[in-house]
């Protein structure tokens, strides 16, 4: 039988909080984190909204030598194997899987402005700092963990990619301990990439509203980690939740535009549902991707509609962006923090700033106000530039029950 | 229980030539680094290659040879994808940005935004190609492609896709030229470009070259301190060993990640030779230059070639079967390492 795979540490690290406890506070309070850009100089946009974690200071010990992703990455997975209340021995075995979609852009920008200003690039800070397999190394390196590691930069998704990875490295015995998640920085090249598409909104991020009007870049990192439930069980560990199953597919459509009909969305949850061996009837919440543009949404509702039928309006499917905005790479790992504190809890974040149906996104995204909810299981669904879709489908640890 | 991959395709893009004969009979001695000549009009006809960067090209068309080859494929969502790639396209991302500095934002181009991210080829390649199922991209630095073919087969065997096109895909430019000239870590003249995929599907016996067995390690404190990495290694070979079910004694070759003239070439070698002195070994970056995240599948072509009758000078050419290793390390703290069995046949 196929080993379960559980979650027993949570380590969020947005604009909103950092560590759990503060991040579900302020998610369920409706806290919203996005406010004018200051990393740089936005004057030639129209846009002025970012969800950067303004004043950020890294733990202090943490070295300079990191970029500014892997900082994020080495705190967000401090805070989950800290939570988990694992320590050095469980290290010197565990994976680590991140995902990511820019890996540390701020480290090609100074390369950039060395090269337009006719100065040296430094070539030895490239060759350190930017390939983005150093957000996964420094984990490593942090916490002395020597087992298998990867990086999944499937841009939007790839934190999903990372936590689908993981379990299977689980469930295969390749590891009894991983850390998975995604991280990505606050960068001047995905905010000038995300405005020449006019896809940032003008003034707030209201996924599902008919007036939406766009998404807003952001940053954070999100690391779960996961264990066999036979390793948590031996050391009494908090579970969270069990990792039911995963769903992976591609649109193959369009490199920045969901398919019409949803398709590979909606392919994703039949074979997240499928692996979990539940059906879209169990599922009692659905975190969205919810960017908030207008295209996206009604997309996503679409692939909602084709998976959950009629069912789909009495489904709760919230959206964080509309709190923290679009963290890229770290997106839907923090997504899945929100849906192991929500079977935990019993409580889902609302979508905040909705204020005007949309017949076209006919779903009930918990406008405005947090809600109890008693969830068994929830899925968190992310799509990604490339068509990269991902569903991971989180429920009640059947140990525990 | 072991879990074996069969290779039944390839498709290859080389400064050296597009058959796997063409790298393995390369001079030793005479690295053919630097950028392929590769012209996409001639390449891709009438089709509109506009939207793909050079890495895009790249892959579009090795995975194009890769799937041309293995005739009636299955339905387009059980078909994954999986790019092993260090970077990408630096040359896309950091042109976007150098535009939008100097010109503008409103100047940068949305097309190249769009192919900024690392896993662009990987889409575009999906587009290109109409391949629905999972699509993924594996960085890790010059262990890219190795754990790309590893992550394919592991698709395999979650039953997450019925064939599975993996491999690696790095191009050459400027920036990287620039980067590594200005302190990298290895002569920027050793710098190659090249595109390897193969066609993997589950071994139901038979099949001429099979993975039998893959593992990665981290190797913490390696970052700083390259001695790490040796015992990294080593525990990945006897993790990939040990999951392929196989005694150590079967293993007849390596094929490893050395001779990049980088600082990971001694400590790769020494961990080699501690396992097991005088493992013949190929070193397919004498030939090809240093191509980062195409290495890992490049370093599977001795093992495509050896099962086909192609000679492999470094191996030993008898027998019927070769099991063997596939090496890789990365300086910034991670090694990976595969068991790869070629067979002869008809």
């Amino acid at each position: 039988m196929t080993p379960a795979v559980v979650v027993t540490g949570l380590g969020p690290v947005s604009s909103i909080g950092r560590g759990w406890p503060a991040f579900w506070e302020a998610l369920l309070a409706g806290t919203i984190g996005l406010r004018p850009v200051e990393s740089f100089d936005v004057s030639r946009f129209k846009a002025r909204l970012g969800g950067e974690i303004q004043g950020y200071e890294p733990v202090p010990e943490m070295t300079s030598k990191l970029g500014r992703a892997s900082r994020l990455a080495v705190e967000a997975a401090r805070l989950a194997w800290s939570d988990a209340g694992l320590g050095p021995i469980e290290a010197s075995g565990a994976a680590v899987f991140m995902g990511t979609t820019s890996g540390e852009p701020r480290e090609v920008e100074a390369f950039d402005d060395a090269w337009i200003e006719d100065r040296p690039v430094d070539g030895r800070r490239f060759w350190d700092c930017y390939p983005c397999h150093g957000l996964a190394t420094a984990v490593a390196e942090d916490l002395g963990a020597g087992g298998p590691l990867a990086v999944i930069p499937t841009a939007c998704a790839a934190g999903s990619y990372a936590v689908a990875a993981a379990a299977d490295a689980i469930r295969w015995g390749r590891a009894e301990v991983a850390l998975a998640g995604g991280s990505d920085a606050f960068s001047r090249i995905t905010y000038a990439g995300f405005a020449r598409l006019g896809a940032i909104a003008s003034e707030a991020c209201r996924p599902f509203d008919r007036d939406r009007d766009g998404m807003v870049p952001a940053e954070g990192a999100g690391v779960l980690v996961l264990e066999s439930e036979a390793h948590a069980g031996r050391r009494g560990a908090r579970i969270y939740a069990e990792v039911m199953g995963s769903g992976l597919s591609c649109d193959a459509h369009h490199m920045t535009a969901a398919h019409p009909e949803g398709r590979g969305a909606a392919e994703a949850m039949r074979i997240g549902l499928a692996d979990a061996g539940i059906s879209q009837e169990e599922i009692d919440y659905v975190s969205a991707h919810g960017t908030g543009t207008p295209t996206n949404d009604r997309l996503e509702t679409r692939a909602l509609e084709a998976v959950f039928g009629d069912r789909l309006p009495s489904v709760p499917v919230s959206s964080i962006k509309s709190m923290i905005g679009h963290t890229m790479g770290a997106a839907s790992a923090l997504e899945s923090i929100v849906c192991c504190l929500a079977v935990q809890d019993g409580a889902v974040p609302p979508t905040v700033g909705y204020q005007t149906p949309d017949p076209g996104c006919a779903v009930d995204c918990v406008p405005g106000e947090a809600r109890e909810v008693s969830v068994r299981y929830a899925m968190n669904n992310a799509y990604a530039f490339g068509g990269n879709n991902a569903c991971v489908i989180f429920g009640a640890s059947r140990g525990a029950s | 229980m072991s879990f074996a991959v069969a290779l039944e395709s390839l498709g290859l893009v080389s400064r050296l030539g597009e058959r796997p004969e063409d790298v393995l009979a390369a001079p030793t001695d005479a690295m053919s680094a630097g950028p392929v000549s590769f012209d996409p009009s001639t390449r891709f006809g009438d089709r509109n290659y506009r939207p793909l960067d050079r890495t895009g090209q790249l892959t579009v068309a090795a995975v194009g040879e890769c799937l041309a080859s293995l005739g009636e494929l299955p339905a387009r969502d059980r078909v994954g994808l999986v790019v092993g790639t260090a970077f990408g396209s630096v040359a896309t991302i950091s042109s976007f940005d150098r535009r939008a500095q100097t010109a503008g934002p409103l100047y940068a181009k949305p097309l190249d935004f769009a192919n900024s991210v690392i896993n662009a080829a990987a889409g575009q390649a999906a587009i290109w190609h109409d391949l629905q199922g999972v699509n993924a991209t594996c960085c890790g630095g010059t262990t890219s492609g190795l754990l790309a073919l590893l992550y394919g087969a592991d698709l395999l065997r979650a039953g997450r896709a019925d064939l599975v096109v993996a491999g690696g895909a790095e191009e050459h430019c400027e920036e990287l030229v620039r980067a590594t000239e200005s302190g990298g870590w290895l002569p920027a003249d050793r710098l190659g470009e090249a595109s390897a995929f193969f066609g993997l599907r589950p071994d139901h016996g038979g099949a001429r070259v099979r993975i039998l067995g893959g593992a990665s390690r981290a190797a913490p404190g390696a970052a700083g301190e390259a001695g790490r990495l040796g015992p990294a290694l080593r525990d990945a070979i006897d993790a990939a060993l040990r999951e392929a079910g196989m005694d150590a004694s079967r293993i007849r070759v390596a094929a490893t990640g050395t001779a990049s003239g980088g600082g990971t070439d001694d400590v790769e070698s020494g961990a080699l030779e501690s396992w097991r002195e005088g493992l013949p070994r190929f070193e397919v970056k004498r030939r090809t230059g240093e191509c980062l995240g195409a290495s890992g599948a490049l370093q599977l072509l001795p093992f495509w070639g050896w099962s086909r009758g192609l000679a492999v000078a470094e191996w030993p050419a008898d027998g019927e079967s070769m099991c063997g290793l596939v090496t890789s390390v990365d300086r910034q703290g991670l090694a990976a390492a595969a068991v790869i069995e070629a067979r002869r046949g008809p």
